[in-house]
């Protein structure tokens, strides 16, 4: 039997962090871990297990995070219908922490940000009037404070995820509201840090369950449901803080997903419907479906900072409710295996 | 002998590690109900992720009543679930909708 020595040259080296270049095959030793590891090819990316949220609930758009290793989630509902949560969870690479509540609940909300800057805009809760909601609340790392309202009371909004955090910029466009004429959200409203304001720049199509890549004056409306009643929305469109402008459409019915918080022209997105768990990726010309979850969901929420990596955390199951699994997208080709 | 496509196990999905990017990409998982994982029957590398994540392998009978049990525990919890005067509509909006049945296949 052949040697690793005669096949690559080289013993395993013994080493404290993996290797950054891809070399198929490449064995070495975490003296740290004490684990022998491989790097092995895969023809595609595809979604693997991470540490689970302590409190499994849908939130869709309720969470913030431009990478795999910092992300939070919260409120949201742990059941189908709405069993709200105030919870909020903080992951660190390595667990889920329940850190500070907060102060409403809600199910569907839109919200992103950064683990100490992230902005919520509530959506629904059926038990309290008017039904659908505009607050806003901010937080600052620590905590969750009641800030000016939205102009637009709705669920199922999207916000955009800028890079530095949501402290003085931040976008919502799209949403769903039954007490309005057209059921759904056109408007387009801009965070500048303490207020929002309408931009007067309208959504060619107006839609709700819709997700978002991108910052608050380069970023993509993706997907999502319209009409009365509703069907499905296979529109893409991208905004460039003055204008909606359409491209091309996403190819599949994608709604109830998340979507892993990339650019306007490099996202990941899973489009969550009950029947459906496709991924798909983005170039900024087309939408190509790459693989789908383990473990089927919708309303799931994503971090990540392009269709390269990604977050899928949480989500809901129509049989069991509240998922507490997480998965994390990982790119082909590149994949550093513990050798059991 | 019918051919079988899949085969079924139950394992406690633990989080990172439970499956890999790897894992994921080459065998093709499903999960249902009650901790029960598809993978497809014949296949060694879907044979070598039950053996790491000590899965107890199922048969399709066995599987589909771990599952039938849960969806039937679920389906009870929502037909007890009532609020005087609340209409379908309104409690599949409170609740969501009453869990379905779920068929594994051979």
């Amino acid at each position: 039997m052949s040697e690793y020595k005669e096949i690559r040259g080289t013993r395993i080296q013994r080493v404290t962090s993996d290797p950054d270049s891809f070399q198929g095959g490449l064995v070495w030793y975490r003296t740290d871990t004490n684990q022998y590891k491989i790097q092995q090819a895969v023809p595609t990316g595809a979604w693997g297990s991470n540490p689970s949220v302590n409190t499994g609930r849908g939130a869709q758009q309720g969470s913030a995070g431009k990478s795999i290793s910092s992300a939070i989630i919260f409120g949201g509902s742990t059941a189908a219908g709405f069993i709200e949560t105030l919870n909020t969870e903080s992951y660190d690479g390595t667990s889920w922490t329940e850190v500070n509540d907060m102060n409403t609940g809600s199910r569907n909300a839109s919200g992103s940000g950064l683990t100490t800057s992230a902005l919520c805009v509530h959506g629904e809760d059926p038990n309290a009037s008017p039904e659908y909601l505009n607050d806003t609340e901010s937080w600052n790392g620590t905590n969750w404070t009641s800030v000016n309202d939205h102009n637009t009371s709705s669920d199922h909004s999207t916000m955009s995820s800028p890079p530095a955090g949501t402290s003085t910029s931040a976008l919502t466009f799209g949403g769903n509201n039954p007490a309005l004429p057209s059921n759904y959200v056109v408007t387009t409203e801009s965070w500048n840090g303490t207020n929002w304001t309408d931009t007067g720049h309208s959504l060619n199509t107006g839609r709700y369950y819709l997700g978002s890549s991108g910052t608050a004056t380069d970023v993509i409306a993706i997907g999502g449901y319209g009409g009365s009643p509703g069907s499905p929305r296979q529109k893409t469109e991208s905004y460039n803080g003055t204008t909606w402008t359409e491209l091309n459409d996403v190819g599949v019915d994608a709604f109830y997903g998340h979507t892993a918080n990339g650019t306007s022209t490099n996202a990941l997105m899973t489009t969550g419907n009950p029947s459906s768990n496709v991924t798909l990726s983005w170039n900024g010309t087309n939408w190509t479906s790459i693989g789908e979850f383990n473990i089927d969901r919708n309303k799931a929420t994503g971090a990540g900072a392009g269709s390269t990596t990604g977050l899928a955390i949480g989500g809901i199951s129509p049989v069991t409710g509240g998922v507490v699994s997480v998965e994390i997208w990982e790119q082909p080709g590149r994949v550093k295996k513990i050798l059991e | 002998m019918a051919h079988k496509t899949y085969q079924y196990c139950v394992a406690e999905n633990w989080g990172k590690g439970f499956i890999d990017t790897y894992e994921s990409a080459t065998i093709g998982f499903k999960s249902f109900p009650g901790n029960i994982w598809r993978v497809p029957a014949h296949n060694k590398a879907a044979n070598l992720w039950i053996n790491r994540v000590l899965g107890t392998p199922k048969t399709l009978v066995e599987a589909q009543a771990i599952v039938d049990d849960v969806i039937t525990s679920n389906q009870s919890t929502w037909d007890a679930d009532n609020v005087e005067g609340e209409t379908e509509e309104q409690k599949i909006d409170r609740i969501g909708s009453r869990p379905e049945g779920i068929t594994l296949e051979e």
